[in-house]
């Protein structure tokens, strides 16, 4: 499902080389719960980048369900982010000026193959199961970070992708917010067999999820950072 | 993305930014509007002031002059100047027609307007002969004869059998009913008896023409020389008839051997001194030969009948009280004429100024051929009182003095001055299918020793001055609005940078760099469509309050267009265009930016 060989990323700041990524390789199946682990500044964050087809300035080679994401043009690039990828943000990243069902219904707008006529009715489909059916006319900026969070979600499962990537979904969300955010998550895993990579730097989330891989100053290591210890009041 | 979806999402982002969008299209704004303005301008000025002088497609000209000894001599020799001369212009490349212009060559006065005045004006007379189909359209235009006609549909036609029975400005047309009078119509050739003193001579003739029964008559004889439906009486052409009915007004189907012919009827005003009584039947003077009862001409109970309908009796000269009835002699002024009673003349006489000409229309003065207030009269056996009738204005009529159908000029010419002088034209109105064909034109003519009028040469340096002004602000207007596509630019610069993160979102969610510009550019349309339209409209604004202004401001200059504006179509359109291109030009580089925005650092940062 998702295979990446050999991945390398090079910032440049100023005069200085930040070696990011350092030839990372791991392949995630289909249908499973990942969590992608490590310190800030690890470099998880760039990789779910390059896995989403938002970041193409790597070396190496990353396969998305078959295809060679370097090979596609932007046109190719766009689709894929529009079908196949969707990413659910630590800031939820909506749009404040628009209500909750236009939030939702953004990735149709550049399927040009969606028929227009059922799109509502299916906006307010998704919107029910992430339990918000009764907010579909409300502006987001009327909304707690949950629920926020919980558009996002519907909006990266609206055009019905094969993989979720979530970055720090629960980042911003309190512990209870949090925790229904990761219930979401595990229930579109478990109902729609929707592949889920979910990069944190949360032993607890990444205690949810299937598998965790950890990564650590840009290489993909065994097990978990040493100075990584799980938050005690949350345990 | 769906054309209709790009525009829902323009037309939201234009909600959330209604001040900027406003504050960069008012640029835009200023410049189409300042475009469309002058040129609407230019071309209203063209089409209102100059083409009714001439029109873009005709020129004059007249034979170029040297001077000789402190008098200026023309280049052509004169004699070449009749209608050999029309055919060669004709041949000419691009003419499509020539029409000759004809000066008087006699003295002349005039006098009349008590009824207008209080007392009559007295001047001496110039007149020029002019083709009537050149004046047509212009004088139908001054006329208003299309709203004339409009109102007449309106109203109910009262029948009638003579003219007097219509309501004053109507007359009864054919079929018995009244309808406005149409002066324009009278402007043609009306009939006009020419005496003559050498029976059997043409120098004092017109063209074709000989002295026959003392007037000039077109010859014929037995083997023809007639036209079609006319008969060869007593050596002379008459046109065929069966009654009355079938003849012009003053003339009377006369039956003869040959058949009934039109034959013009005779008259006498009693006392060659009634040609300047101040009444009108003194005028109309009495039929010769016809009674109004049933009695023979000569018997004393015959009851006399006037002249018909609008004509008078024209005496054959100021001494001989005999004549021949006929219609008065249409008149076309310029209206430069009414400019200048109104400006000057009104004031030092202290008469009331005239507004328009309707009030003129129609009007009636008396013209003395062969007598002048500057020089020396013609003997009094030739000098002729004629009656004239405005009949309306043009722009191409002689500034001081009257234009008459070119028939007229030919005729007084030939007579006072004999046939050469009748024969010999003046000016030549030259005409062309466009504009672009008259500059090859003007050197053609030039070659062959003639140059523009005075007249044509100050229209056309009017229309090149008008051009450049035109060109001028069109520059002008150029470049607001390129400096209103840089203030876009920046405008779409700070827009793109302000929404990077919308931007961002719409990349991570499945937008092209395609899409993203054509938002940008769809955005720039909108603009460009908005400031191009409300351009326009603001240009439509201010000439309306132009044309106010003007209206107030020159209360007193008849013929001044009632709109100083032409706004057409296509040039509407390209101003709406140019704005919508200056607009996408403006917004290319920020789009550009925008679609090569990095989705992941503006999502991360």
């Amino acid at each position: 499902m998702i295979r990446l060989t050999d991945v390398h990323k090079h910032y440049r700041e100023g005069s200085q080389d930040n070696h990011v990524l350092r030839g990372v390789g791991f392949e995630i199946e289909q249908g499973e719960m990942v969590a992608l682990m490590g310190t800030s500044g690890s470099g998880k964050s760039t990789l779910l980048n390059i896995i989403g087809a938002l970041d193409q300035h790597y070396t190496g080679r990353v396969e998305v369900c078959g295809q060679d994401l370097r090979a596609m043009k932007d046109k190719a690039l766009s689709r894929f982010r529009n079908r196949t990828v969707s990413f659910v943000f630590q800031h939820f990243h909506l749009l404040s000026h628009l209500p909750v069902v236009d939030n939702v219904l953004m990735p149709s707008w550049f399927d040009p193959q969606r028929s227009e006529r059922d799109l509502s009715v299916k906006a307010a489909e998704v919107l029910e199961r992430v339990g918000l059916g009764h907010k579909l006319r409300q502006h987001t900026n009327h909304l707690s970070g949950g629920e926020k969070q919980r558009v996002a979600i519907a909006r990266a499962i609206f055009n019905e992708p094969r993989i979720l990537l979530c970055d720090e979904p629960t980042g911003a969300l309190d512990s209870a917010n949090g925790a229904r955010v990761m219930e979401l998550f595990r229930d579109l895993n478990a109902q729609d067999q929707l592949t889920v990579l979910v990069v944190t730097h949360d032993p607890l989330v990444a205690g949810q999820c299937q598998r965790v891989i950890h990564i650590r100053d840009g290489l993909i290591v065994p097990g978990p950072d040493p100075s990584m210890q799980p938050d005690p009041e949350a345990v | 993305m769906s054309a209709w979806r790009v525009l829902l999402v323009v037309l939201g982002s234009v909600r959330r930014n209604k001040r900027s969008f406003i504050l960069a299209s008012i640029g835009l704004l200023v410049g189409v509007a300042t475009f469309v303005f002058f040129v609407a301008l230019g071309e209203g000025i063209q089409q209102g002031v100059l083409n009714r002088i001439y029109p873009v497609n005709q020129i004059e000209v007249e034979p170029k002059t040297v001077g000789v000894v402190g008098l200026r001599e023309r280049v052509v020799d004169p004699r070449r100047l009749g209608p050999e001369m029309v055919r060669v212009l004709e041949r000419l490349p691009d003419v499509t027609n020539v029409y000759p212009k004809l000066r008087s060559k006699l003295q002349a006065r005039l006098w009349g307007g008590k009824s207008l005045f209080g007392y009559d004006a007295r001047t001496e007379a110039f007149f020029d002969g002019l083709a009537p189909e050149l004046l047509a359209e212009e004088l139908q235009a001054v006329e208003g004869v299309a709203d004339k006609r409009a109102r007449a549909e309106l109203r109910r036609a009262e029948a009638c059998v003579r003219d007097e029975e219509c309501p004053l400005g109507q007359e009864c047309a054919e079929g018995g009913r009244c309808r406005p009078i149409e002066y324009w119509q009278r402007f043609v050739d009306r009939g006009l008896v020419v005496p003559c003193e050498v029976e059997g001579a043409t120098d004092r003739c017109p063209a074709d023409e000989r002295c026959l029964g003392g007037r000039c008559q077109r010859p014929c004889d037995a083997t023809g020389g007639c036209a079609e439906g006319e008969l060869c009486v007593a050596g002379a052409c008459a046109a065929g008839c069966r009654a009355d009915a079938d003849c012009p007004t003053a003339f009377a189907c006369v039956q003869g051997a040959e058949g009934g012919r039109c034959e013009r009827l005779t008259c006498t005003l009693g006392n060659a001194q009634l040609q300047f009584s101040e009444r009108v039947a003194d005028l109309r003077g009495r039929l010769l030969g016809r009674c109004a009862n049933a009695v023979a001409p000569g018997d004393p109970l015959c009851q006399p009948l006037p002249c018909p309908g609008e004509t008078y009796c024209a005496a054959r000269s100021v001494v001989n009280p005999q004549g021949w009835c006929e219609p008065p002699i249409p008149v076309v002024l310029s209206p430069f004429l009414i400019e200048v009673f109104n400006s000057s003349v009104a004031a030092s006489l202290g008469l009331q100024p005239i507004d328009g000409t309707d009030a003129l229309l129609g009007f009636q003065f008396r013209v003395q051929l062969g007598e002048s207030y500057f020089t020396q009269g013609m003997p009094e056996d030739v000098q002729q009182v004629k009656r004239a009738e405005i009949v309306g204005f043009s722009n191409k009529a002689l500034d001081f003095g009257l234009t008459l159908p070119i028939g007229y000029v030919r005729a007084f010419n030939a007579r006072y001055r004999g046939q050469e002088a009748a024969r010999t034209y003046d000016t030549f109105i030259l005409e062309t299918a466009g504009n672009e064909d008259v500059s090859g034109l003007i050197s053609e003519v030039d070659e062959r020793g003639f140059t523009l009028s005075r007249k044509s040469e100050d229209a056309r340096k009017a229309a090149d001055l008008l051009f450049i002004l035109t060109l001028v602000f069109t520059f002008i207007s150029l470049v607001i609005m390129a400096v209103a596509a840089v203030n876009i630019t920046n405008t779409f610069l700070m827009m793109v940078t302000e929404r990077r993160y919308e931007i961002g979102i719409m990349r991570a969610i499945g937008a092209s760099r395609a899409d993203i510009r054509r938002l940008i550019l769809a955005e720039a349309s909108l603009l460009g469509l908005f400031g191009g339209l409300f351009g326009v409209l603001a240009a439509w604004g201010f000439s309306r309050l132009v044309n106010a202004a003007a209206a107030r401001m020159l209360a007193g200059i008849p013929f001044k267009p009632d709109d100083f504006f032409a706004f057409e179509w296509p040039m509407l359109l390209f101003a709406v265009l140019f704005a919508w291109i200056f607009c996408l030009i403006g917004a290319f580089l920020p789009a550009r930016r925008a679609a090569r925005l990095d989705p992941a650092v503006v999502l991360t940062s």
